[in-house]
């Protein structure tokens, strides 16, 4: 086992290519995030629609991606459909974690769109909106802030599994750690340190959702 | 509480699995140290064909395999293969997972440092690998490209010497393989290596020979009568043609004398 | 204004509206009553399309409405509704709520929108509960946040669905004198409630439903004082020992 000072040592030697690093997992789960919602808003809205062959094309896209392991989803993104189309390292990482994010996303909108009173849908419409506004002005801001605790969950999840952009030789935060691990036979101090950089970077995460929750909820149920 | 004693017990049995697994080397009437008295346990990763390479039943077969085998045998003692991903290996060794390993580690004074090697079993070389159609030929066409290497392995070195944009990969197969679909310029690996893979069809060629280089096998520091018995048993496999026999199974040549 | 002529519906095998007729005139307050189950709620959610009709005919200024055709969005326009839980929206101020509407359905630009709304709080007496959001208001007042969201869209008749039902007695009042204000200013009014008192006093006409059915169509006067039919008497026996 290193010692505490060795660990800290290296841990100061090390900030600049840790941080660059960082900067890529950051980049990966941010483009994952803002993807995987989009992604995910769509299938939830096809769940909804109430037009069976949408909610099939919804079941099949959620059972595909949950039914197989993200790192699969990553090789074949990267190396099965390069006979086809070459996709740079970046964006098939990127692609494969937001269509990961999507599903269990979609899910989780869905219920929180379901959860928004029906009453609300009534009264919009009552007034003269369209359902399309409707959804757009008054359930989906409400079906957010409700949605946002198990959001935040994924989003963290989401921060963690871009460590498999490894696999694929991107120099994110866990790739650069076994790195330098092996290259320096000493794979233990570098693992540890590395769980000091997801541990911050988790932090921060959690931090700005809370933030977020508190301001949307100015209005209060 | 019938619920805090069957936690408590609980908890003790994961203790004594932890306790077990760190059990002492047993040690053998010449001094040597060996995991199992009756077994020699050798690392190798599994994905360095043909030198290790995974079978459907999951063992492990190749050139590195059927040596490590070799000296098992020639020591009077049962072969046991134990699959380590390759950056692994030499911690691996050092920390008692394996006894050896018999893995086509190049010498280095880097490794050095830290495990002990045997006298060379086989002689080969880094080479760079491209695409068919690549323009680059030799190391000064390396400047500036992306090379693709295998975490841990002294191509990575190799190559940062000539470039600095490397990927690693887990694997020189992976690396291959990608290379062989369209990414990255170059690969650096031992010239057999790519030359195997060459020929179960992989898209790539092979351009120059970099350098030369003794690969050997890896012992932990520590146990010096170990390293001595491996090393009287890969003698004598060279002197009675084995090393040889095996060499030319797999490469139709023998590699594993010097070359002039 | 609004005719409606045998008008079914059913939910399922549940038969709940069965071959309605019922006109109300321009200026018109009608209520309508009956116990629950009566349909007298469907009947309402009937005449700005919130619940399909299953046959019928909906005429509505002389034009019949068929919702397969139709814009449906822009009758709701015209017809506003009042609902029992009020249904604000919770993630905007009551301002917010009121503009809303006017703002993204007719394009109405901000300051005007604005502008409007504060005359219509002054109206229902919450003018200074504009910047509030609705959590913080009591049930009276969230009600007549509701009227004043409705009435901003300018209808020409206007829906209220057991407008006071959810709401604690001693803050019914100051809804119901909203609702007859709004009576005395001459608007078309479909009030289904239960409070007899308001019927009595602010309805033009009373239809009484039981079972998917109009039992009785009269004026408030005819109604109250000399019911026509036999179920009539017995409902208004029992509904006045309470």
């Amino acid at each position: 086992m290193p010692s505490f000072s060795h660990f800290f040592n290296i841990l100061t030697e090390t900030k600049g290519v840790f941080l660059k690093a960082m900067l890529l997992t950051l980049e990966l789960t941010a483009v994952s995030i803002i993807l995987g919602i989009v992604i995910g808003l769509i299938f939830a809205l096809l769940k909804n629609s109430k037009i069976k062959v949408l909610e099939l094309i919804s079941d099949a896209y959620v059972y595909l991606v949950r039914g197989t392991p993200l790192i699969v989803q990553i090789f074949i993104l990267y190396f099965g459909i390069s006979g086809i189309f070459l996709l740079p390292d970046f964006w098939a990482a990127s692609i494969a974690l937001a269509l990961h994010n999507g599903a269990y996303i979609s899910e989780i909108l869905r219920g929180a769109i379901q959860a928004v009173d029906k009453g609300q849908l009534e009264a919009g419409r009552s007034l003269g909106m369209t359902k399309a506004l409707t959804l757009r002005r008054i359930i989906l801001p409400q079906a957010f802030r409700r949605a946002l605790p198990p959001l935040g969950n994924q989003f963290i999840i989401s921060l963690k599994d871009s460590s498999l952009a490894a696999f694929i030789s991107m120099n994110e935060l866990f790739n650069v750690a076994t790195t330098l691990g092996s290259n320096n036979f000493d794979e233990m101090t570098y693992l540890l340190i590395v769980a000091v950089y997801y541990l911050l970077l988790v932090a921060l995460l959690t931090f700005i959702v809370n933030r977020i929750e508190l301001k949307l909820a100015v209005s209060d149920r | 509480m019938l619920w805090n004693k069957k936690i408590l017990l609980f908890f003790s049995l994961i203790g004594l699995c932890f306790l077990s697994a760190c059990a002492e080397k047993e040690k053998l009437a010449d001094g040597s140290e060996l995991i199992n008295k009756n077994q020699f346990v050798f690392a190798a990763s599994g994905e360095f064909k043909p030198f290790s390479y995974i079978n459907d039943d999951l063992t492990m077969s190749g050139f590195d395999i059927e040596v490590g085998e070799a000296i098992a045998k020639e020591m009077g003692l049962k072969p046991v293969q134990k699959r380590i991903k390759f950056k692994g290996i030499v911690e691996g060794v050092k920390t008692g997972r394996a006894d050896a390993a018999v893995a086509s580690h190049t010498i280095n004074p880097q490794r050095s440092k830290h495990v002990a090697f045997t006298t060379p079993y086989y002689y080969s070389g880094p080479q760079i690998f491209t695409r068919p159609d690549s323009k680059i030929k030799t190391v000064k066409d390396l400047k500036g490209k992306e090379v693709a290497v295998a975490k841990g392995s002294t191509y990575a070195d190799t190559a940062s010497q000539y470039t600095n944009k490397i990927k690693t990969y887990d694997s020189d197969i992976t690396a291959l393989q990608a290379l062989s679909g369209g990414r990255h310029d170059a690969v650096i690996t031992d010239f057999v290596t790519g030359k195997s893979a060459a020929q179960e069809g992989f898209e790539i060629k092979a351009q120059q020979l970099i350098s030369r280089s003794e690969q050997a096998i890896v012992l932990p520091k520590d146990n010096p009568k170990l390293l001595k018995r491996v090393n009287q048993s890969l003698e004598k496999l060279r002197e009675d043609g084995t090393l040889t026999r095996i060499s030319m199974k797999y490469f139709g040549e023998d590699i594993t004398s010097k070359p002039e | 204004m609004i005719r409606i002529n045998h008008l079914n519906k059913s939910f399922g095998d549940l038969h709940v509206l069965k071959n309605i007729d019922l006109t109300v005139y321009e200026s018109d307050v009608v209520c309508l009553i009956g116990s629950s189950g009566s349909g007298k709620s469907t009947l309402l959610r009937c005449l700005n399309f919130l619940e399909k009709k299953d046959n019928g005919n909906i005429i509505i200024e002389g034009i019949e409405v068929n919702p397969r055709t139709d814009n449906l969005n822009k009758i709701r326009e015209k017809v506003g509704m009042v609902f029992q839980n009020f249904n604000l929206f919770p993630h905007k101020t009551v301002l917010e709520n009121i503009i809303e509407a006017p703002m993204m359905v007719k394009g109405v630009d901000k300051e005007k929108a604005i502008f409007k709304a504060k005359q219509l709080l002054q109206k229902v007496d919450l003018e200074d509960k504009a910047d509030v959001y609705p959590s913080k208001l009591s049930g009276g007042q969230k009600q007549r946040v509701a009227i004043a969201r409705a009435l901003a869209m300018e209808p020409d008749i206007m829906l209220f669905d057991e407008p006071t039902s959810a709401l604690d007695p001693e803050l019914v009042g100051e809804v119901l004198t909203t609702m007859k204000d709004l009576a005395e200013e001459g608007m078309t009014m479909v009030v289904v409630t239960h409070e007899m008192g308001f019927a009595k006093e602010v309805a033009d006409r009373i239809a009484y439903m039981h079972d998917g059915k109009i039992i009785e169509h009269a004026t408030s006067e005819q109604f109250f004082n000399h019911p026509k039919e036999e179920r009539t008497r017995e409902f208004l026996k029992a509904t006045m020992l309470k």
